[in-house]
């Protein structure tokens, strides 16, 4: 029983210049209590999806077509009251540097008030709850009389964290939850996501660029390119047994720290423009496998094994491109998109 | 056997003074008011052809000690020299020459150049700068940097615009300015920690390779311990304004042996499921940067090998094999417990 | 070390900066008024002479042999005359060369002085900063009307000494917002770029800072222009202003002390709308260019 089921979702940027093609397609279920990692560089519509997903669009964006159903309902389809009723309570948002963007005058725990009345959360109790969640991150409750600025970096991304918590959601979309922190900050905020986890029956979508954060937090985890969900599927069979390409080149760009010496692969050229129509897979021009079928034939997300799902024409190969993918020089194809 | 010394750090510090608010001055508040010690003592040695990693996360002094090293900031104690000359004294056309041999690569590659002026311009201007050559030669070098820095072929880059090219390219383009004029050091801040992952390797690699071609050192500074294995021959660890460890790359990796090396290492995620890293119980406690100067070891509220002795007494940094140095007064007592473990 | 050519990011194909910024102030409707009213006084301002039906100095008489006196708008006069019989129109003509003289010499003034000081004054920070900006201080305490009528009170009242006063005083603005700028670039790594690679504070002010300032500095050249020429207008009015030029505040000035401007609209109006037209067109130009100017500095 999935509480979230997003399908054929597309959301566009709209100007005066033309229109971008952000995220394109994109299909997947999340579980009631599950973790699903969402992973891509910079511009391959992550952030985008995860807009989309809670109507949090900024207005030049929209959602082209697709649907987002959350319990029984059709986010795209309701007007923005209707989403406002829903957002804090049912739906919870971390977005990126989220920490920098605490109110600078107000103290912690007017912001919780603050949050807590705009969304119906009566007029009492809200001093214990903030008190209650402020222990449960792992950060001392007489820090709520603090002004944002007197916490450093990862304190403020907990209270961020508690602050989202507040009417235990059911849905928890968390943009970059540790990007900017210090490795040892980033490690206790890593172990207060397992934790919560662990504890709370919270569906959570971590958005992020790092794969060992998302390898860390998620059971499931989708890898993007160029606004398309590639790959989908267990955490364990994306890490250890990567079927799509450009999730064998991402892994293997990706430095591990109990192998220092292995050789980072770089995989030369860019993602191809989104305000074009693409024909064909996004990754041919990129891809150490690619042949003339890739530059014409849009690859559909196929199920390999059971809850995995690959878009690649040669998905059945993987095995022995996985090898290849190993030596960096195959990585050097790159030609203009 | 004798090393051949690019820059030789001794004791250096730099101390900034922050300025006193009128209820300090007012209430007289004693000891050091509010000196903010960036860097504390640090000591070490850049040969020839070796790069040397500085690891620490924000506070640590490593970017005040970046700034030390190519002369953007002057020390306020301690000595940084270059080839037998004190780095603080040079001045005029003596600090020209030295800025010939250090060049800096900054970690916004989109900032760190001029968005008015085109690739070339950017790059020919340290030749400006120093008078080398005329227009001709000029555009020469420019072009053969910019191939060196893989942007083949240069013509393609020339006339562009910063915002006419992609993260990776931008970083190149100011390596290339980094290294037009054949500097002996190089001093690369971050550099590719705001790029997107697929392409960081490429420019790591590239700076390897420079190393080696140009006979270049490097001094490579990262908060990411994952890239100095590739990267680095020696690291040295920081720690509030302090190296706490010094040695080489591997070895450091390897068998670290400050509580806090340990802690960073156990810290960084990895790229795999099932190896759902243990938290280590040190280091967790996050501290804002104290302003109170201790007796002891800095790293001492945060560590869980703590004993007495590292409250009152602040360790130096010391051999522990042959090239490997760590400032902590437990360090053996650490290691037989693990043998024990193991 | 890879040996093939790194693929560029496609541009699009007219990428120059500057006629970039030039469609997109052109783009809106504001651009194109305030655009096409600058260029229609440009006209005006070149033509001159050639193009007033009558020497604006003329005077002109009516077949009676009488001054013809604040002559309604007519076949021969399209907008009258004023109290000493000179034709209003040609007036206002040649009128728009000195205002465009005054605006545009006195705004290169302005600009010039106020850049450098804050040029200065933002780069060198800390004792520079605070002499530069304590002088700056002290000549956005003096209110210009005063002092402008002082000081041309002092010199002969003519088109230089006007343009002196209004360069003496109108700079201060320009020399905050110019400084502010170099302040907030000083820091970006570009130029710790140019110092490590040695280049002398002055080389880094004028070759690395200076075309970055340069759009904000355009910027206040089209200010500079309004407030130069509502400034002479003022001047002039209250009596101040060159006698031997025609300029719209003179055509004031001759109105209100004549009377001419209880009853004669004609003689007030033209010029107070060439003057209203002619600051609006440089300030939509101005507001214009900002808007698309400022996003690209916020860039990166």
């Amino acid at each position: 029983m999935s509480l979230l089921s997003v399908e054929n979702l597309s959301v566009e940027y709209r100007s005066r210049r033309g229109v971008v093609r952000a995220v394109r397609n994109t299909s997947f279920e999340l579980g009631a209590g599950k973790t699903l990692g969402v992973v891509g560089e910079s511009g391959c519509g992550k952030s985008t999806l995860a807009m989309g997903v809670l109507g949090l669009l900024p207005p030049t964006a929209v959602v082209a077509s697709g649907t987002v159903t959350l319990g029984q309902r059709d986010l795209v389809t309701l007007d923005s009251e209707a989403l406002r009723a829903l957002r804090w309570r049912k739906m919870a948002y971390v977005p990126q540097s989220a920490m920098n963007s605490l109110n600078p005058v107000a103290r912690l725990r007017d912001q919780f008030a603050e949050i807590w009345r705009a969304h119906g959360g009566g007029r009492d109790g809200v001093r214990d709850k903030a008190e209650a969640l402020f222990v449960r991150v792992g950060l001392d409750p007489r820090r709520l009389q603090s002004y944002p600025h007197e916490l450093s970096g990862g304190m403020r991304q907990r209270a961020i964290i508690a602050m989202a918590l507040m009417f235990e959601p059911e849905l928890l979309v968390a943009d970059e939850p540790t990007t900017g922190l210090d490795v040892i900050v980033q490690r206790g905020v890593l172990n207060l996501l397992r934790r919560l986890q662990a504890e709370e029956q919270m569906s959570v979508i971590f958005v992020s660029h790092d794969i060992a954060v998302v390898a860390e937090l998620c059971e499931r985890v989708a890898v993007m390119y160029a606004g398309e969900i590639v790959e989908l599927g267990p955490a364990r069979a994306i890490f250890g047994a990567p079927c799509h390409p450009y999730t064998m080149g991402l892994e293997q760009a990706f430095p591990d720290i109990r192998d220092p010496l292995r050789t980072l692969v770089s995989i030369a050229g860019a993602p191809p423009r989104l305000d074009r129509p693409l024909e064909g897979c996004p990754f041919t021009a990129r891809c150490p496998f690619a042949v003339e079928r890739c530059r014409v034939e849009k690859p559909v997300p196929r199920a390999i094994a059971p809850g995995h799902l690959v878009a690649c024409h040669f998905a059945a190969d993987a095995e022995s491109n996985r090898k290849r993918a190993r030596e960096p020089m195959v990585w050097q194809r790159g030609e203009t998109a | 056997m004798s090393r051949d010394l690019l820059i030789h750090c001794d004791d250096v510090h730099k101390t900034y003074q922050a300025r006193r608010t009128l209820r300090e001055l007012v209430m007289a508040r004693q000891g050091d008011g509010h000196a903010i010690r960036a860097v504390d003592g640090v000591s070490f040695w850049l040969e020839r052809g070796r790069v040397l990693g500085i690891a620490g996360e924000s506070g640590s002094g490593k970017s005040t000690l970046a700034n030390l090293l190519v002369g953007l900031e002057r020390p306020t104690g301690g000595l940084i020299r270059m080839g037998g000359r004190d780095l603080a004294r040079l001045r005029g056309a003596e600090l020209l020459a030295f800025r010939r041999q250090v060049q800096m690569v900054f970690q916004d590659p989109f900032a760190s150049l001029n968005p008015r002026f085109t690739v070339r311009r950017t790059v020919e201007e340290p030749l400006v700068i120093h008078g080398v050559g005329d227009r001709a030669s000029r555009l020469a070098r420019a072009r053969e940097a910019l191939e060196d820095a893989d942007l083949r072929p240069a013509e393609l880059f020339l006339d562009r615009f910063p915002h006419q090219l992609s993260g990776g390219q931008r970083q190149r383009a100011a390596i290339a300015r980094a290294i037009v004029l054949r500097p002996s050091v190089l001093v690369a801040d971050e550099p590719v920690s705001m790029l997107d992952v697929s392409v960081r390797a490429g420019i790591l690699r590239l700076l390897r390779g420079l190393v080696e071609r140009l006979s270049m050192s490097l001094v490579f500074i990262t908060h990411d311990l994952s890239l100095i294995g590739q990267m680095c021959d020696d690291l040295a660890i920081m720690y509030q304004g302090r190296i706490v460890e010094l040695g080489p790359a591997l070895d450091v990796l390897a068998k670290p042996l400050h509580p806090y090396t340990r802690a960073l290492i156990a810290a960084v995620p990895v790229p795999d499921p099932d190896q759902r890293r243990a938290a280590d119980a040190t280091a967790l406690l996050e501290t804002t940067t104290p302003t109170v100067l201790t007796r002891g070891c800095r790293f001492a509220p945060r560590c869980s090998y703590a004993v007495e002795r590292c409250e009152g007494e602040d360790p130096r940094l010391r051999v522990i094999e042959t090239t490997h140095e760590g400032a902590c007064h437990e360090i053996e007592r650490i290691r037989s417990r693990e043998k024990e473990t193991s | 070390m890879s040996s093939v050519p790194i693929p560029l990011i496609e541009a699009p194909a007219v990428d120059s900066a500057r006629w970039a910024t030039t469609r997109m102030v052109l783009g809106s409707p504001s651009g194109i008024v305030g655009m096409a009213l600058f260029l229609f006084f440009c006209v005006l301002a070149v033509a001159g002479e050639g193009l007033a039906p009558y020497d604006p100095m003329a005077i002109h008489y009516l077949p009676n042999g009488k001054v013809a006196q604040v002559e309604a708008p007519s076949r021969a006069f399209w907008l009258g005359t004023t109290h000493y019989g000179r034709d209003v129109l040609s007036q206002v003509i040649v009128g728009s060369r000195v205002a465009f003289v005054v605006g545009i010499v006195s705004a290169f003034f302005i600009v010039f002085i106020g850049t450098n000081i804050g040029l200065v004054a933002g780069y060198y920070g800390r004792r520079v900063d605070d002499v530069l900006m304590r002088l700056t201080d002290i000549v956005f305490g003096i209110p210009f009307l005063p002092f402008a009528v002082v000081l041309v009170a002092l010199l002969r009242p003519s088109i230089w000494n006007i343009i002196l006063t209004i360069s003496c005083l109108l700079w201060r603005t320009t020399a905050r917002v110019i400084r502010s700028q170099v302040l907030s670039l000083r820091e970006r790594p570009f130029v710790r770029a140019a110092r490590v690679a040695g280049a002398s504070d002055l080389r880094i002010m004028y070759v690395h800072l200076l075309p970055n300032v340069m759009p904000m500095s355009l910027l206040y050249v089209a200010f500079g222009v309004a407030w130069a020429v509502l400034a002479e207008a003022s001047l002039s009015f209250l009596g101040f202003g060159d006698p031997r030029m025609v300029s719209w505040g003179q055509m004031l000035y001759a109105a209100y002390i004549s009377g001419s401007i209880r009853h004669a609209w004609w003689s007030v109006v033209p010029p107070g709308l060439c003057i209203t037209l002619f600051t609006a067109s440089v300030f939509l130009i101005g507001r214009e260019y900002e808007r698309v100017v400022n996003p690209r500095l916020d860039r990166g």
